[in-house]
């Protein structure tokens, strides 16, 4: 559901056209911590995290344009988010669930699909991957609100609910898990139809430890479908650190016990990611079957705009990856060092996206709430169910 | 503890003795404090009799069916309080709620046999000794509860469920949808008659007694029933006319619903008597036994008359509410009538005239299962208008079973109207232990001889029967004369207020 | 027209239907080679193979929630569970997943699966499989619940079942797989769900009910007809949506309701069918609405004395009738 202006919006960004603008404030913290950034990631506290490798984009067969639209969409994501999270402590909107420090292995993942063919059954922090895949800022923004006019759920949902036919994202709810096993039908349906398309499932390392994680996995592998498991390991469900979901340091290991490669990749590292991400999907394409991918990443973020991570973590932890291992901020200098990117370009960019998500945040703000007679329908296909009011009746009026 | 007696009450003014009905109570059961122990039926009234105080039934004296004296010994019982009371004398109308218990009195709510809420929930706790929860109710109860569908078809086929009887074959005697639709199917056309129960109950349904529901409808505005027992408000019998269908004040209407007679190929039909039947009919036997009837009539124009009511009409209606009939007029003229003529206002009483100083005009009321006359008392104050008001609200009350004993008490002279069904002559049979009863025929238009000239006026007879032993042909004569001039010197300037 | 019993019209039906349409596929435990534990399923694996018919993993809720995500991706899967007892572990799949898809995405995706799965006792199965789990399913707005053990019925609703764009429950009674014999028409039909079926007319007293009890309820009826209680039989079929039309129609008819059904008691669809009645048909009653079900008793016990105990019977139907035809 792209607007034209933003597809215009996008293409002017991306064709370095040049805009006065103003400076964002976020601009300059990123530029504080991208001053602090030493040369190469710094290894990660836990002993398990492998270290990052800086994957050649052109080994991966990536060009400059690619790489700027990569980047595109991860700071769109976080700029939806960082958005979110405003309007949520000034009272206008009910609820945040972040993707922020998630962003690359979102973005690396999603940009290896194939866009109209491949599924993707998402968790609730994949806004990267879902701006990846086409959703407009609008439409995310809508959701925000709960508007009738979103495409996810007309506000039936809460945000974070992603569902979009075009874009081959079906509908997910809240109990964690289902959307893996779903994603193992998708899987099972390609494989009978004998098309090659290949559906991507995400999950947090805690959501490993719901029933449906493992009947997912087992179903995907004993029947070798083109299915990829992504684990975004953010080390937190929500209060519980990872040692309380399971015994063993990654999650990537259990991956041989159900006879699927499990590969560890740095989450902070869209390149990483999208490194694994192909050859995850080139693996599905040609019938090898399902792959595991754990990306190590930061939930910059308390769980959601509910909960409060003080309680249970320090603020130093996350602190430390936004200043010293931020992905955009990595990214950005990678681009900036390969000189695909300049600063006037990045700021081309960078307005580009808060005039986008300005107006996007105008529009919902704005935009009209369902009516209440729309609670009443697509229970099924083919009628609206009676109302509360019929309860008052003792004639019987049928279902419409 | 002592031994209580429970007598027979007396139930009405000249009651002299009472049928013993349904006993509700069987030896051996609890009995709360003024709940209803049987049924008594006098002519006047059919009541129920409640217990003095809370105790245990001891003794059945007298069986159903029986008659016995007022005041005689009907049963006794064991009660933990010394009160050696027996049943209420004049009171012993049951059935009252323990809202009007509280103001208990001769003027207690006519319809006796009301269903007794104190008594259901009372017999409730007593037969179960607990909670309020649902418990099974009584046969008795059951009886009273109308299904649904049984409700639904009566209200289709103007059938009043408070006023009629039916036979129910459900268990413990309901009334099933089938009965109710037989009962439709036999109903009476006439008015006389009682509305018929259900061809002869099947041997399942466990009716013991004689008459099958004595209980007449919930009449207490404040206590909703589901549709309460059928029949019978308890009313003294209001003597006929033999030849017309029983009168009725002005704007009355019948009803008993009529339907054809179902002989299933028989050669007859037996219909069951309602009590109120049964009262009537020994009333008019014993009226023409006891009193020498004798019969004289008197022929108004009423041509004045008419055209006042005619002026006066709409502006009435406008101002009270509901029509000025004729009726009103009449009871006046004959109010004005028993002033010169006080020996029509009396009764014979041991070998004695007895004079009346008050005017109290009974007026014949016809209701669905036959009729009543309550009473206008001190009608001798009363304007036009007031007679009309005082004849609607009895007459509303009358139909609704919202009458009180007080109101079909002391009687003096009696009005009868079968003049709205069409007659033109009756012959009343007097409502004991009145002097006399005086009929208001149909209005007529006839030519007759004014001033040597035919003329065409308004004509109606007015019929008398009187008892002879307390007044002779000629002071009859002229008391009906006084009627006559009254009301044919009714002009513009008669104020009705 | 030919005779047929319920597990031969449930087989049939599948294998015409997968004839039919190459989006049909079967998928569920032992459903393949095996052709199904109770033959459900058999001769479809020899006839459409591994692509068509898939034994599937021990994971009832994997395999709802794999059946749930092929139609979203171009299938039209039945699901079988192998016994409704077992269902429970995709109690989540069906309630939270497969009810919702089309609510929560506001029309954007459908759901068009089936689940089926054999119910009910006196096969001496026990705790685990006897159980009639129909009501939990019935009460999920987005479901729609379908209960028979009537050859000649199932093989219309399971076609309608299957073109039906939303979740659809098939519960067949396990004993009428070989019990209930009837005719059934050879050519294709479809018998819409949400209808009830008068099986027997008549005006004193009606039996609503559905399944197994269908069938004894009408042996009651031969009885009672004898002393001139005529009975009339309405079938629900569809468990949701209830045919409300005709439940209220059969009660405006007789005045007199009983409600039969195998299941436990207490929060049992009887429940909802009484409310209805006691609302919208009030002036018909002629007597309270009753009911006759299982005990309250978590399911019938191993031994033969127990399964007779708590099934409801034609002849506790018939007294239970007579009761309400005395009131």
């Amino acid at each position: 559901m792209a607007s034209t202006r933003e597809e215009q919006a996008e293409a002017q960004v991306l064709a370095g056209v040049q805009d006065s603008a103003e400076v964002h404030p976020i601009a300059a913290e990123e530029a504080t911590a991208q001053a602090n950034m030493t040369g190469e990631n710094g290894d990660g506290a836990d002993e398990a995290f492998q270290p990052a490798t800086r994957a050649n984009y052109r080994d991966l067969g990536l060009n400059g344009d690619q790489l700027l639209e990569m980047y595109y969409y991860m700071l769109l994501a976080r700029s939806l988010d960082e958005r979110q999270w405003l309007l949520n402590r000034q009272g206008k909107i009910a609820f945040v669930i972040s993707c922020q420090g998630q962003e690359a292995a979102q973005v690396g993942l999603a940009y290896a699909l194939e866009k109209g063919k491949d599924f993707v059954c998402p968790y609730y922090r994949d806004l990267g991957f879902m701006v990846t895949l086409g959703q407009t800022a609008k439409d995310v923004m809508l959701s925000v609100w709960g508007r009738a006019e979103n495409t996810d759920s007309g506000g039936k949902q809460m945000p974070g609910h992603f569902g979009h036919r075009k874009l081959n994202v079906p509908t997910g709810s809240s109990p964690i898990g289902t959307q893996n096993v779903h994603a193992a039908g998708v899987a099972l349906a390609f494989k009978l139809r004998g098309i090659d398309g290949v559906v991507t499932t995400q999950i947090g390392e805690g959501g490993t430890s719901q029933g449906d994680w493992h009947e997912a996995m087992n179903f995907a592998s004993t029947m070798k479908l083109p299915m990829i498991m992504m684990v975004e390991n953010n080390k937190y469900a929500i209060s519980e650190p990872q040692d309380r979901q399971m015994a063993i340091k990654n999650v990537a290991d259990r991956a041989p016990g159900y006879g699927m490669p499990g590969v560890i990749v740095d989450g902070n590292d869209v390149l990483d990611v999208y490194r694994a991400a192909v050859e995850a999907v080139r693996r599905a394409r040609a019938g090898e079957g399902p792959t595991l991918i754990e990306a190590k990443v930061t939930r910059y973020t308390p769980h959601s705009s509910d909960d409060d991570d003080r309680r249970y973590r320090d603020r130093a932890e996350v602190e430390e990856v936004k200043n010293n291992r931020d992905a955009i901020t990595i990214f950005r200098k990678l681009l900036t060092d390969e000189g695909i990117l300049t600063s006037e370009l990045d700021e081309k960019i960078r307005s580009g996206i808060r005039a986008q998500v300005d107006e996007a945040t105008e529009y919902a703000m704005s935009a009209p709430d369902p009516a209440p007679s729309d609670l009443y329908r697509h229970v099924y296909a083919d009628q609206s169910e009676r109302t509360f009011d019929s309860q008052l009746s003792f004639e019987w009026s049928g279902s419409k | 503890m002592a031994d209580l007696t429970v007598v027979m009450p007396q139930l009405g003014e000249t009651v002299t003795e009472g049928v013993v009905g349904t006993w509700l109570k069987k030896v051996g059961d609890k009995i709360e404090k003024y709940e209803s122990i049987v049924e008594v039926i006098t002519d006047k009234v059919t009541a129920e009799v409640p217990a003095p105080e809370a105790g245990v039934l001891k003794e059945i004296l007298v069986q159903e069916g029986e008659t016995v004296k007022v005041n005689t010994a009907i049963a006794t019982m064991t009660s933990d309080v010394a009160a050696p009371v027996g049943a209420a004398t004049s009171v012993g109308v049951a059935g009252n709620l323990p809202l009007e218990a509280a103001e208990s009195g001769p003027s207690e709510t006519l319809t006796g046999a009301a269903v007794h809420v104190d008594s259901l929930q009372s017999s409730n706790g007593s037969n179960n000794g607990s909670s309020n929860v649902a418990q099974s109710l009584s046969d008795d109860e059951v009886k009273r509860l109308y299904s649904p569908a049984v409700r639904r078809i009566a209200s289709e086929h103007g059938v009043d469920l408070r006023t009629t009887t039916i036979m129910g074959s459900g268990g413990s005697g309901r009334v099933s949808k089938e009965d109710i639709l037989a009962y439709i199917e036999t109903m009476p056309q006439g008015q006389d008659a009682a509305p018929a129960a259900a061809p002869a109950p099947k041997p399942a349904a466990p009716i013991a007694q004689p008459q099958p529901q004595m209980e007449s409808a919930p009449h207490h505005p404040e206590i909703s029933f589901p549709m309460g027992s059928s029949v019978t408000p308890p009313m003294p019998a209001m003597p006929p006319t033999p030849a017309a269908p029983t009168p009725a004040s002005a704007a009355t209407q019948p009803q008993a619903q009529a339907a054809a007679p179902n002989f299933g190929g028989a050669d007859e039909q037996i219909v069951p008597l309602t009590p109120m039947r049964r009262a009537i009919a020994e009333h008019m036997v014993r009226s023409l036994a006891t009193s020498p009837h004798a019969w004289t009539m008197v022929e108004i124009d009423m041509s004045n008359v008419w055209k006042l009511r005619g002026s006066a009409k709409e502006q009435f209606k406008q101002r009270e509410g509901f029509d000025l009939t004729f009726f009103p007029f009449f009871c006046k003229a004959v109010i004005e009538a028993l002033r010169q003529y006080p020996q029509m206002n009396s009764t014979w009483r041991d070998d004695q005239v007895v004079l009346k100083r008050a005017i109290n005009v009974a007026i014949a009321v016809d209701i669905a299962d036959g009729l009543i006359t309550p009473t206008i008392k001190n009608a001798d104050g009363l304007s036009v208008a007031g007679l009309a008001r005082s004849i609607s609200d009895l007459a509303g009350r009358a139909r609704s079973n919202k009458l009180k004993l007080d109101d079909i008490q002391g009687g003096t002279i009696t009005v009868n109207n079968p003049g709205a069904f069409g007659s033109v002559m009756s012959m009343p049979i007097i409502n004991q232990p009145q002097a006399a009863i005086i009929t208001m025929e149909q209005i007529v238009q006839r030519p007759v001889i004014v001033d040597g000239m035919i003329a065409v006026r308004h004509m109606m007879y007015s019929c008398l029967s009187f008892d002879h032993r307390i007044v002779d042909g000629g002071a009859a004569g002229r008391f009906l004369q006084s009627v006559k001039k009254w009301l044919e010197a009714v002009n513009s300037q008669t104020s009705i207020y | 027209m030919a005779i047929k019993l319920l597990i031969e019209a449930v087989r049939e039906t599948m294998l015409s239907l997968m004839e039919q349409d190459e989006r049909v596929i079967v998928l569920g435990e032992d459903v393949g080679k095996l052709g199904g534990v109770l033959r459900t399923t058999d001769g479809l694996w020899k006839r459409f193979g591994d692509s068509r018919v898939i034994d599937s993993p021990l994971a009832e809720s994997s395999i709802v929630g794999a059946a749930v995500g092929a139609s979203m991706n171009g299938l039209l899967p039945i699901a079988e569970i192998q016994f409704s007892d077992f269902i429970f572990p995709a109690f989540n799949a069906i309630v939270s997943e497969a009810a919702r898809i089309r609510y929560r995405s506001n029309n954007d995706w459908a759901c068009p699966i089936v689940i089926r799965a054999p119910y009910g006792g006196g096969i001496h199965g026990a705790l685990y499989h006897s159980q009639s789990p129909e009501a939990f399913f019935a009460h999920v707005p987005g479901l729609k619940v379908v209960a028979t053990a009537s050859p000649k019925d199932l093989k219309g609703l399971l076609r309608s079942a299957l073109y039906d764009p939303d979740p659809v429950l098939i519960f067949e009674h396990k004993k009428a797989y070989r019990l209930i014999k009837e005719e059934v028409p050879d050519d294709d039909y479809t018998i819409p769900l949400g209808k009830a079926e008068v099986k027997r007319a008549g005006d004193s007293l009606s039996i609503i009910t559905y399944g197994l009890m269908t069938y004894h309820a009408l042996a009651a009826a031969e009885k009672l007809a004898q002393d001139e209680i005529n009975v009339e039989v309405l079938d629900l079929r569809s468990l949701r949506p209830l045919d409300v039309e005709a439940i209220l129609a059969t009660a405006q008819k007789t005045g007199r309701v009983l409600v039969v059904h195998e299941d436990n008691l207490t929060g049992g669809i009887g429940g909802e069918v009484s409310a209805l009645i006691a609302q919208y048909a009030f002036s018909y009653l002629d007597a309270p609405i009753m009911r006759l079900a299982g005990p309250d008793v978590p399911a019938m016990g191993f031994n033969h004395v127990f399964e007779e105990e708590f099934l409801v019977s034609p002849e506790r139907i018939e007294r239970a009738a007579r009761k309400l035809a005395e009131y």
